[in-house]
């Protein structure tokens, strides 16, 4: 009787552990190979909302209205994501027009947490500047 | 993440975003639609400009301050009294009277002062 609880419960565990291996989801070059979006997955079709394309050779850029604004490198470490942008501030702000032209470095910190295979949580830093967002992978 | 990892974070969010929500609130918005990056180097920048006039309004208010002012310091009258000797003073004194410079009442409250010094 021992023996077969005991069969039992190993049978539950190891099948719960699978699961759990299975469905893990690992931030890696390979899994943010791609094009990401804001907010919603039916975002990838408006140009309106940015795209980040991350590519696994650790090259990525971000676009909006169909325009590339801002283009750089990143690196992944356990969760956390630094990238390091080049851009004009003249892409993101009708009050930043005067920069046109004028490019410049932009370190970029993300934390990145709750994956599934196509959407995960970020939390960015530039400076004393802080967002959440939910990325949604695009269909390439 | 673990939560109690997530819990921790949260709270480092909380005061941090309140400290950018002058510049930025949620995903920042040009137009329609949504930037992550953009949001928050429009934020930066724009932050960076609010520092800088913080800074350059309150560097002059402590230039308005510590700007050297002229002050124009008059040589004090030399105090008769404390050069002159109790006769000279009282001759000075009659001498005033004498004129008609002083009233009686004056010349006397002053004799009475000079007298009352010694």
């Amino acid at each position: 009787m021992f023996r077969e609880i005991l069969a039992i419960v190993s049978m539950q565990v190891a099948a719960i552990a699978f699961a759990s291996i299975a469905g893990a989801v690992e931030l890696s070059p390979k899994y943010l190979d791609g094009v990401w979006t804001l907010e919603s997955k039916e975002n990838c079709g408006l140009k309106e909302f940015e795209h980040i394309t991350f590519r696994a050779n650790g090259t990525m850029e971000g676009s909006r209205f169909g325009v590339v604004d801002s283009v750089g490198f990143w690196r992944q470490s356990g969760d956390l994501l630094r990238a390091h942008l080049v851009t004009s501030p003249a892409h993101f702000d009708e009050n930043l027009k005067g920069f046109q032209g004028y490019f410049d470095y932009f370190p970029v910190n993300m934390m990145i947490f709750d994956l599934t295979p196509d959407s995960f949580e970020a939390v960015g830093t530039i400076g004393d500047q802080m967002q959440k967002v939910t990325l949604f992978r695009c269909q390439q | 993440m673990k939560s109690a990892t997530k819990f921790l974070f949260a709270l480092a969010i909380v005061p941090l975003s309140l400290a950018g929500a002058a510049s930025t609130s949620g995903t920042a918005r040009a137009g329609s639609g949504g930037a992550f990056i953009g949001g928050m180097i429009a934020g930066h920048v724009v932050g960076g400009f609010v520092r800088r006039d913080r800074a350059r309004t309150a560097a002059a208010v402590n230039q308005s301050y510590s700007q050297p002012t002229t002050v124009v310091v008059q040589e004090a009258a030399p105090a008769p009294s404390a050069s002159k000797t109790v006769e000279q003073r009282l001759a000075d004194l009659d001498d005033l009277a004498k004129k008609g410079i002083i009233t009686k009442d004056e010349y006397a409250a002053r004799r009475k002062a000079i007298l009352d010094s010694i």
